[in-house]
């Protein structure tokens, strides 16, 4: 049945309301999500897990500002997303990249039929996405972890479509020429 | 793996969460007040410029009409519009009555009640009763937009966009609509010692072709001055029908619960394109449409049931009770399938290879989109069950049914190839094998390569174990630049098969004697171009990969030992292999001169030509030419012919 879609646009019309106590079913539908998504960026847990936090907190703290148009989980990514690119910025310039890998949970969920040959591509991948500059793994995990289309990327990046459709052409080549080179 | 796919990995990334980011969320969450927002219109102040002129519009229309009011009654309407503006969450009961305008025939065509619960927040809920039976219980969402309609009688749900008039379906629309429009009152009246003042309305309204009188009364009670009890009716001027609602028994200032206006479908109800297929499956003797669009449908109902009329009368008679009736099923069949298309990115129908009468072949298959989502399934049989994706796979092994792990092959993201390359194997049919050969030509791995290859080796196996005098032939038609030739065709001794769009085929040919050469013969109708080809089992590799190229051209003339042109002598080409010879059905005839030209002669074999005179069939001369390289034109000469 479909109530995963119903259940979306509920939560997400009585957020709109100011429904505060909804928050809690947005929680626990999305924590994953939002976590993984934040992890893949940033490529260090606490540091993930911060900016969820933080994401919730302007979540609750906004009143009757929340006004989500689009479907719910694309809203709570790109605040991640959003969110994740500021803490960036701000910790460029006072930290280096991380590298550590084991400093993340990260992880690609194997089949459980061929877990051994796809959990070490799955470490590959994750080791590859680390390696593509910030802008190109954005694009590249709003595009495909989050389904988001290119017009919505370049808004929240706050730049033009032809940008990101570079980020992502660049980005994706890069990852494959890694990966092909892993194999 | 392929490295293409890292872009399909990417969605299978996993962070789980901390325990203490869980606890840092709870602790947010239960700083929050615990009582609700007050319920704000959020609509209202959203649309706060339309509300400014709507309130300006109402007002200039009030002042306009009060002054038409007489004394007393100016302030009971406008006390009435501002009550009806407050009105908020209120439920009331609706009867709808069909009665036939016609002397001889004045009966009650139809009657419904209905029991409806309207939110100005959620939308509404309302349940339809014909005779006392729960009919049908519909929810308008009006914050996604949909309208579900639960039918319990045929254990049935439909979903479809909340259109326009399910919107205006509000009666405190309709009272706001009135008050601020033209109305003439209809004075007092008492019910149950309820004294009520109304007012009426008639507008004369279009519809298409159709023009019907639309009469609406509303009688507001004298004391509280809120609607008491509405009634419309719509009077055709070409129908002698008249139809009637009436709304009463009104309950106002309810506190409805959000829970309420959240469709309550049982596990067990179906959505009505599962209605859709046994009507369609009913009429045609157990048969499912070959797609699920409402035209196409209803077209091939034409073409299996008969004309129109026929299929008007069969419907008719296999309409399902309380259901959806006849090609409404369809549209919403087609409505249904559309909305899987845009929400659902896993979804097929195979309904053009089951009929009823297979209990153990799948229909149709969907997911809606999210991670906790399982398949719905509908078997042969139109049974409904719910699988997680491994179930479905296993299920599909276990009874055979090649279409949905191909199917699933096709859409794999590379997590279950393998799996599935072994189960389709394991059934063994043959129509698995371009796809497997086109996964091990895209793969990476050498070991899911191998894979693969045992797959079709393990089919291969299978049906020849099956028909011992016939073998399997798999493979692939290119260019020589190694490009796929799109949908080519093979024909191998008569045995014809149309290659996929990337090339790839599977044929199984008549082979008794494994020695023995068969010709082939590879054809791109695209580009006319075409070769011959040797096989025979006995060096059978694991594939075999055909190649069209250009055609050849062979000219020359017939003369006899004068030097006299032949004229109408039969020229054919054959093919040639140590003693053996295959006509390739390319001929023609000299002209006058005793010229001949056979263009689009294929390259690849050594080929002999057979002139013959059609009166002297037997005194057919045979003269090798060799094999032809492409695009080779060929100057014969003058061939010599015997009277």
């Amino acid at each position: 049945m479909a109530t995963s879609h119903w259940q979306d646009k509920i939560l997400a019309s009585r957020l709109n309301r100011g429904h505060k106590e909804a928050l809690g079913r947005v929680y626990a539908r999305y924590r994953v999500d939002m976590v993984t998504l934040a992890s893949a960026l940033l490529f260090d847990k606490d540091q993930a897990e911060d900016v969820v936090h933080e994401v919730f907190a302007k979540l609750t703290q906004n009143g009757s500002g929340i006004r989500i148009t689009t479907n719910l989980r694309g809203y709570l990514l790109q605040a991640v997303a959003n969110t994740a690119r500021n803490d960036n910025r701000s910790a460029r310039g006072k930290v280096l990249a991380k590298t550590d890998s084991g400093a993340t949970n990260l992880r690609v969920v194997p089949n459980p039929a061929q877990q051994a040959m796809q959990a070490e591509y799955g470490e590959k991948l994750i080791a590859a996405l680390q390696q593509l500059p910030y802008d190109q793994r954005e694009v590249i995990l709003l595009r495909h972890y989050g389904g988001m289309r290119f017009k919505a990327i370049a808004k929240c990046q706050g730049t033009s479509i032809s940008t990101v459709q570079g980020r992502y052409r660049y980005g994706l080549d890069k990852l494959r020429s890694i990966l092909a080179g892993d194999l | 793996m392929r490295t293409k796919d890292a872009d399909k990995w990417i969605k299978r990334l996993e962070a789980q969460p901390s325990d203490r980011l869980d606890g840092r969320i709870d602790d947010l969450l239960a700083s929050l007040p615990t009582a609700g927002p007050a319920r704000t219109r959020t609509r209202t102040v959203r649309n706060q410029t339309i509300q400014l002129a709507l309130a300006a519009v109402v007002l200039l229309l009030a002042v306009v009409a009060l002054p038409l009011f007489n004394g007393d009654n100016s302030n009971v309407w406008a006390q009435a519009l501002e009550n009806a503006r407050n009105i908020g969450d209120y439920a009331f009961h609706f009867t709808r009555v069909d009665k036939s305008l016609d002397p001889k025939h004045p009966e009650t065509v139809a009657q419904e009640t209905s029991v409806c619960h309207i939110s100005q927040e959620y939308g509404s809920y309302t349940e339809d009763y014909v005779g006392g039976e729960l009919v049908q219980k519909s929810y308008c969402i009006v914050d996604s937009n949909e309208l579900v309609r639960v039918l319990p009688r045929t254990k049935q749900y439909v979903r479809s966009p909340l259109t326009h008039s399910y919107r205006s379906g509000n009666p405190k629309e309709w009272v706001l609509g009135l008050l601020t429009g033209e109305y003439s009152e209809l004075g007092e009246k008492t019910v149950d010692g309820r004294v009520l003042v109304g007012i009426e309305n008639r507008r004369l309204r279009h519809c298409e072709s159709d023009r019907y009188m639309m009469h609406t009364k509303i009688w507001f009670d004298r004391t509280t001055m809120l609607p008491a009890s509405i009634e419309r009716s719509f009077t055709s001027n070409t129908q002698d029908l008249r139809h009637v609602t009436r709304y009463d028994q009104y309950r106002y200032d309810l506190e409805l619960a959000p829970e309420l206006f959240e469709p309550d479908i049982p596990g067990d109800y179906v959505p009505t394109i599962v209605g859709a297929l046994k009507l369609f499956s009913e009429l045609t003797g157990g048969e499912y449409p070959w797609s699920i669009h409402h035209g196409a449908m209803a077209g091939e109902l034409r073409h299996k049931v008969g004309d129109q009329a026929q299929v008007e009368k069969a419907i008719e008679a296999n309409t399902l009770a309380g259901g959806i009736y006849g090609y409404e099923a369809f549209h919403q069949a087609d409505a249904f399938y559309e909305r899987l298309t845009v929400e659902s990115h896993d979804f097929g129908y195979l309904g053009n290879r089951v009929t009823s009468g297979d209990p153990n072949r799948v229909v149709l298959y969907w997911k809606w989109t999210g991670p906790e989502q399982d398949y719905q399934v509908v078997w042969g049989d139109l049974r409904l069950e719910t699988f997680t994706r491994a179930q479905l796979i296993e299920r599909a092994r276990a009874v055979g049914d090649a279409a949905v792990l191909l199917d699933f092959l096709e859409k794999d993201d590379g997590a279950d190839v393998l799996l599935l390359a072994d189960y389709l194997g394991q059934i063994g049919d043959a129509s698995a094998v371009p796809a497997l050969l086109r996964h091990a030509d895209g793969t990476g791995a050498p070991s899911a390569r191998q894979a693969f290859r045992v797959a079709i080796e393990t089919i291969r196996r299978h049906q020849e174990q099956l028909d011992p005098s016939r073998a399997l032939i798999a493979g692939r038609a290119t260019y020589h630049n190694g490009r796929r030739v799109t949908h080519a065709s093979i024909d191998i001794e008569g045995q014809l098969q149309i290659a996929d769009r990337e090339g790839y085929f599977v044929m199984a040919v008549p082979c008794g004697d494994p020695h023995r050469y068969r010709l082939g013969r590879v054809y791109d109708s695209s580009r006319k171009q075409s070769n011959l080809f040797f096989w025979r089992k006995i060096d059978q590799r694991d594939r075999l990969t055909v190649v069209p190229d250009w055609p050849a051209a062979v000219r020359g003339r017939v003369v006899d030992r004068e030097g006299k042109p032949r004229h109408d002598v039969n020229v054919e080409l054959w093919a040639r292999r140590g003693e053996q010879v295959w006509p390739l059905k390319i001929r023609t005839k000299t002209d006058a001169d005793g010229r001949f030209a056979l263009d689009d002669v294929p390259c690849g074999a050594a080929l002999q030509l057979l002139l013959g005179c059609p009166e002297k069939a037997d005194n057919a001369v045979r003269m090798p030419i060799g094999a032809l390289t492409p695009d080779q034109q060929t100057d014969l000469g003058d061939l010599v012919l015997p009277r």
